[in-house]
């Protein structure tokens, strides 16, 4: 009987396939249920080695999410952290709230696959779903003020050795 | 057993497309074998894949059709499903709540209000198909008209050679023929829309299958869009949602609220054949600044003709203009937010062009459709433009 329980639990509520999701920063504290809602939103790409991902100037619409591989990001770019991006890494989660073009280039130096998510999705989703969408909201938060405690540190050591930064 | 001379036809026709296909197979695998890699070998693939997909086309030909219309219902309803699957329920019970909640509406409206709506169709066409001597003097019998005739008259004693009352009636005769052939139109498309029951009962479950996997389906599609065009795509598609998919759902929203309010503020007040009336008013209503004047016309014509009198007249004025005000004013905002801005003056030259092209239907097609193209266009060349690829 318990068995037969379980059977159709998992009949019911479909297996807890967004587990890859949990490793990226904005999702980690999200559940089953609402990473599946997440997901309809969420498009999985693959790149070759030395293909475009996106060149500055264009206009900035999706948030790359590093499933697997390596990615090199050229030009400017807002925070002083790598400019090698690997798995598990999130691109354009700051420049999604002021900017609406790309101040930085990227291309995929391994073969890469990335989770893309659409600025206007996620603001709809967040929208639609206020609990969740303050949950992610909050993990942008904490994501960003680490960046930017990590770039102050940076920041610091740098001026200790010369004085660039005004 | 005998063969049409059709179907022979295509018999003859599936032989030789066979025929072709097995030496182009025959081609491809003598070259495989004599040279093992050739250069002519991607090309046979590829006419070959070619072919498969006509084909696929020339047999899914007559489904296209459904799955069109199911997507039209899919994007519809999918807010709604939404709303049920965000509160913990399982998508797939939550769109069977949707349809037992939307078909048991649909089936008390329809159940109550379209027969209604037939018998003051088939007696406004009882009434205009009567005896063509016998309605006109109806018609000139109206105090209204009779008036005016009179005063038409009085010129034309005064004035003879103008004529005007022959023209006045005539006119009337051509109105009334006019407005005759309306109705009769209506029910015999009637028919027709009978006929495709089979049509209705296959796109519920056409659409529920949509409904319930319609984001991994699209995803699936859009996999075959190269990653360089990707983000473009994701742009215009959220725009195009954003801005012409507003504006259908709203033209869908709009007709049904003031078709239902109209037809109820016109039978309070006794109009005879309300729902009719309503209805065409709702359906008028597509066409923006002018859609309700015409609404507003048609009910004091069916006025005119029943013989109503004129304080009724100013009523349903007022009445119609209260439904207009309530729908621009308080509807419209909560329900859409934004308005679209088209040009009144565009929107005239549309709704004559559509006229003058293909009559009533794409008076009323015409105002959406430019739209729509318009939309498309501009969302499409603000986005190449930015991605430099124009």
């Amino acid at each position: 009987m318990k068995q037969l329980l379980q059977w159709f639990r998992d009949f019911v509520i479909s297996k807890n396939k967004h587990e890859h999701l949990k490793r990226f920063p904005i999702f980690q504290d999200l559940s089953r249920f609402e990473l599946n809602l997440i997901n309809n939103s969420i498009h999985k790409r693959s790149y070759k080695v030395g293909e475009t991902i996106y060149e500055a100037g264009h206009p900035l619409e999706l948030v790359y999410l590093i499933e697997d591989g390596e990615i090199k990001v050229i030009g400017s770019l807002k925070t002083k952290t790598n400019a090698i991006l690997s798995a598990g890494d999130v691109i354009g989660i700051i420049d999604m709230f002021f900017e609406s073009t790309r101040s930085s280039s990227a291309i995929a130096t391994k073969d890469t696959t990335m989770f893309l998510l659409s600025k206007t999705d996620l603001e709809c989703f967040i929208t639609l779903n206020p609990k969740i969408g303050n949950k992610i909201l909050k993990n942008i938060c904490c994501y960003l003020s680490r960046v930017i405690i990590n770039d102050n540190t940076q920041n610091s050591e740098n001026e200790d050795n010369n004085r660039i930064d005004q | 057993m005998t063969l049409s001379p059709d179907t022979l036809q295509i018999l003859l026709g599936l032989n030789s497309l066979l025929f072709v296909l097995i030496l182009i197979i025959l081609f491809m695998v003598v070259q495989i074998l004599r040279k093992g890699q050739s250069r002519i070998t991607p090309v046979v693939f590829h006419t070959l894949l070619f072919l498969l997909i006509v084909a696929g086309f020339f047999f899914y030909r007559s489904v296209f059709s459904y799955v069109f219309v199911s997507m039209i219902f899919v994007y519809l309803l999918n807010p709604f499903v939404s709303w049920f699957e965000r509160k913990h329920i399982p998508r797939w019970i939550s769109i069977i709540f949707v349809y037992l909640i939307f078909g048991g509406v649909i089936a008390y409206f329809t159940s109550r209000y379209i027969p209604e709506l037939i018998n003051q169709g088939n007696s406004l066409l009882e009434l205009m198909q009567e005896d063509d001597g016998v309605i006109t003097t109806q018609i000139m019998q109206i105090p209204f008209i009779r008036s005016v005739f009179d005063f038409l008259e009085s010129i034309d004693r005064q004035i003879p050679m103008f004529d005007l009352s022959t023209t006045f009636q005539n006119g009337i005769e051509q109105a009334k023929d006019f407005v005759g052939n309306l109705p009769m139109r209506i029910i015999n498309n009637y028919e027709v829309i009978i006929s495709t029951v089979s049509f209705v009962a296959t796109i519920p479950l056409i659409s529920f299958f949509l409904l319930k996997d319609g984001a991994e389906l699209k995803k699936q599609i859009m996999r075959i869009i190269p990653n360089r065009y990707y983000e473009l795509f994701l742009i215009i598609l959220n725009k195009l949602d954003e801005t012409v998919g507003m504006y259908f759902k709203a033209m869908f929203f709009e007709v049904i609220v003031v078709s239902i309010l109209a037809s109820f503020i016109l039978s309070l007040l006794g109009v005879r054949n309300a729902i009719l009336i309503g209805v065409t008013a709702g359906v008028a209503n597509i066409i923006p600044y002018f859609g309700p004047f015409m609404g507003v016309v048609v009910a004091l014509f069916s006025i005119l003709i029943y013989g109503g009198p004129v304080s009724m007249m100013i009523n349903v004025i007022i009445a119609m203009y209260a439904v207009q005000v309530l729908d621009n004013n308080i509807i419209y905002p909560v329900v859409i937010g934004k308005t679209i801005n088209m040009h009144p003056l565009i929107v005239l030259l549309t709704v004559l062009a559509g006229g003058w092209f293909g009559g009533i239907l794409w008076m009323l097609i015409s105002v959406p459709l430019v739209y729509l193209i318009y939309s498309v266009i501009s969302v499409l060349y603000i986005n190449l433009k930015r991605f430099e690829l124009i």
